[in-house]
């Protein structure tokens, strides 16, 4: 349902922005089922909890990811013996964020959290990249003892590939235009100035690449 | 051969979501499903006749979604839908001499009681009350390519850890196409558009051979498509994934240039529900207190600064030949596309033209019949021909390998919607029931019958708390409550229901009761969640 993306005015769609001071149209009502929707957190009661150990990784767009994360007590209270903190509160608790992409074990940075968070927006990532995070906790020392570790996730890529089929090169001049009522302009909001010029650079890494591949 | 330089594929995605409360008398949201009846599946089934009637050759692509196929064969929705059509029968009766003195409103009161009698016509007299042996008629005439989505339109990408939810999603999705449309669909309208690598390897096991990504998907797939859009690719798994061809997306969806916008086209807004005094609507409003839409709307968009008082009548004759020459232009447009893609590529391009099928109809109302002018304008001309993406593949069998990114088709062309500030919290939850049910398919394989009903309802409840119009209501800010109620309550059901089989303590009039309310599925395995 891509209704986000209607912009007509007159013709919102269901649980879009309501019409001026009316409630919008058919699906504008709320609340009106009185009995099944009074005490809703009593009514249908989810566990806080799941008693997991778990760090989930999700892909929001190609800069952002979202993460989850539940751990047991007795997860929690073994790592911290072995890192020799008593309680929580005086562990310093972080997230580490490894890009996978970049072929280096070193290659991460870290995000101070506490033991109230349960959650995570991760942005300023690179789109096309792989990402995985432990959280744990890191000592005054510099040593970090692992509490949980995600999946990992690769982020989408945002833009044409730079990588070229052989024979595409043949049709190079067309590509521009193939590219460009395919609406490739419009996805990025660029002015056409930009996008010819991005797409230039596209093929002229094309053409590059070709000059000094090996075949 | 035909002198054809390319291809048009019209491809409606029609979705509800599985709204059924039998508990209820009247329930508001069940009327998203007879609006959606009145006035586009039952408008596209007449111009299909029509068509037919008129001897018209085309191809028309339409994903039937599960739950709306399981609630268009619910006994109990069809005779609600027959109540709510004789309410708006009997309104329009009371509108006939409401407006006696008035000419103009007059001539569209009869408009609405004609539209509701042919309505009852088509949805009882002549489909027996199920408007998919509509749908399958169609089909087996040749004109339609119906294909499946999710199960219950389940958002893929934030699934694909849990594989074999993945693999429900699309199992049952088959299965019920199959049971109630004879065969095994050839192609899948991925809810949302969502896909993620790796997902077309589950959809090849089942046979599928192609699904629709928005333009971007395509686009920026590894490596460049050779023909942008303008062709299928192959993903690694051979599965066909086809670029929504942003040109005619934009005519239709856009503010500025879409058709729906049009002045002389009738006003969604301005409607008897609220306009007429309370004394005189109330029969026809919700619990006769709470103002809704009726569908009787007498008003026109008139102008983009307008406001809803001031709007112009509706004139019916006048916005009925807009639409006709708005399929012209569509057409005509598309044909200019593929002249200048006629020197581009080396091959006949395929624009694919993806819509909800509500927004024909529902929203634009005039949609309908902008379809039936688009497709027999297309029968006429040569240059351009209307198939469907897996006429496509027959003709062209051969297509370049091209590994598309996790995308969708909402806003911003990721997992923005459905991943938010105002929906994130249900995922922990869908996941842990995710991974309990496969639990449960895997370690309870020979249960006796009742655990075993237990067990097929659990997994009814986790895929009907997996829609994403749940997330997808909760991130647009109407109708929050029910969305969250609904989450809440499918997610809390099926914790209950696990507990109860794993403590041997089923509670067997409460299952019943489930099973009469969320009956989707009848037929359901739960074994489809074992590892």
């Amino acid at each position: 349902m891509k209704k986000e993306e209607l912009g007509l005015k007159d013709l919102q769609l269901e649980g879009s922005a309501t019409s001026g001071d009316r409630t919008s149209g058919t699906h504008g009502n709320s609340g009106h089922q009185d009995k099944p929707l009074q005490n809703l957190e009593n009514q249908y009661p989810l566990p806080k909890k799941y008693n997991v150990n778990k760090l989930m990784l999700q892909v929001k767009n190609p800069k952002w990811i979202h993460m989850y994360w539940e751990y047991t007590d007795e997860r929690l209270r073994n790592i911290l013996s072995q890192s020799n903190y008593n309680e929580i509160e005086e562990a310093p608790l972080i997230l580490r964020v490894y890009d996978l992409t970049i072929n280096d074990q070193d290659n991460y940075y870290d995000i101070d959290i506490t033991k109230d968070h349960d959650s995570w927006y991760l942005g300023g990532l690179t789109p096309d990249h792989k990402y995985k995070v432990e959280l744990g906790i890191l000592t005054k020392d510099q040593d970090f003892y692992s509490i949980l570790k995600s999946n990992s996730v690769k982020t989408p890529a945002n833009d044409v590939s730079d990588i070229v089929a052989e024979e595409w090169m043949t049709v190079n001049e067309d590509l521009e235009r193939i590219y460009i009522l395919s609406g490739v302009g419009e996805l990025k909001n660029n002015s056409s100035l930009d996008l010819m010029k991005e797409i230039k650079e596209i093929t002229k890494k094309s053409d590059l690449r070709v000059g000094y591949s090996s075949l | 051969m035909s002198k054809e330089k390319g291809y048009l594929s019209f491809v409606l995605h029609a979705h509800l979501p599985f709204v059924r409360h039998p508990d209820y008398e009247e329930f508001l949201e069940e009327r998203w499903f007879y609006e959606a009846i009145t006035e586009t599946y039952i408008p596209l089934i007449n111009y299909f006749e029509r068509l037919y009637k008129e001897n018209v050759d085309y191809r028309l692509t339409m994903s039937l979604s599960p739950p709306l196929i399981s609630m268009l064969t619910d006994s109990l929705l069809q005779q609600r839908y027959i109540k709510h059509l004789n309410q708006l029968i009997e309104l329009s009766y009371k509108e006939l001499e409401r407006t006696q003195e008035q000419p103009h409103l007059n001539q569209i009161a009869h408009m609405y009681l004609s539209k509701f009698q042919q309505a009852k016509e088509t949805f009882n007299k002549k489909y027996n009350n199920n408007l998919i042996t509509a749908f399958k008629k169609f089909q087996d005439l040749g004109y339609l390519e119906l294909i499946t989505c999710g199960a219950t339109h389940g958002y893929l990408p934030l699934m694909q850890e849990y594989p074999e939810a993945v693999r429900a999603q699309i199992e049952l999705a088959i299965k019920t196409h199959k049971k109630h449309l004879g065969s095994k669909p050839k192609g899948i309208w991925l809810p949302e558009c969502g896909y993620y690598p790796g997902l077309d390897e589950t959809l090849k096991e089942y046979d599928i051979r192609f699904f629709m990504l928005d333009t971007h998907g395509v686009l920026y797939a590894n490596p460049q498509p050779k023909y942008g859009a303008f062709a299928p690719i192959y993903t690694p798994s051979g599965v066909a994934a086809f670029g929504r061809d942003n040109e005619s997306a934009k005519q239709v969806w856009s503010t500025q240039e879409g058709y729906p916008g049009d002045y002389d086209y009738r006003e969604y807004y301005r409607d008897i529900g609220f306009d007429l005094p309370l004394d005189y609507i109330k029969p026809y409003i919700h619990n006769n207190e709470i103002r809704i839409n009726t569908g009787i709307k007498y008003h026109r968009i008139t102008s983009d600064e307008c406001d809803l008082e001031n709007k112009d009548f509706y004139n019916p004759q006048l916005a009925s030949s807009k639409a006709k020459r708005h399929a012209k232009d569509f057409i005509s447009k598309r044909i200019g596309q593929i002249e200048y893609l006629d020197d581009l590529i080396d091959r006949k391009p395929i624009l694919v033209a993806p819509y909800d099928a509500e927004l024909f109809g529902h929203w634009w109302y005039e949609g309908p019949e902008f379809l039936y002018h688009a497709i027999k304008s297309a029968s006429q001309e040569e240059v351009i021909d209307l198939i469907s993406p897996i006429d496509y593949l027959e003709e062209y069998p051969e297509n370049q390998v091209c590994q598309p990114p996790l995308c969708s088709w909402g806003a911003n062309g990721y997992n923005d919607v459905w991943l938010d500030s105002s929906n994130d919290w249900i995922y922990r939850h869908l996941h842990q029931a995710a991974e309990k049910m496969t639990e449960l398919a895997t370690d309870y394989s020979a249960p006796d019958s009742l655990t075993k009903r237990a067990l097929n309802q659990a997994a009814r409840e986790l895929l009907l708390a997996q829609s994403s119009d749940w997330a997808f209501i909760m991130k647009t800010g109407t109708m929050v409550e029910y969305a969250v109620k609904r989450t809440k309550a499918h997610i809390n059901t099926f914790f209950n229901l696990y507990n109860q089989v794993k403590t041997d303590s089923i509670d067997e009039d409460w299952l019943a009761k489930l099973e009469a309310k969320n009956n989707i599925f009848p037929e359901i395995d739960y074994q489809v969640y074992s590892r």
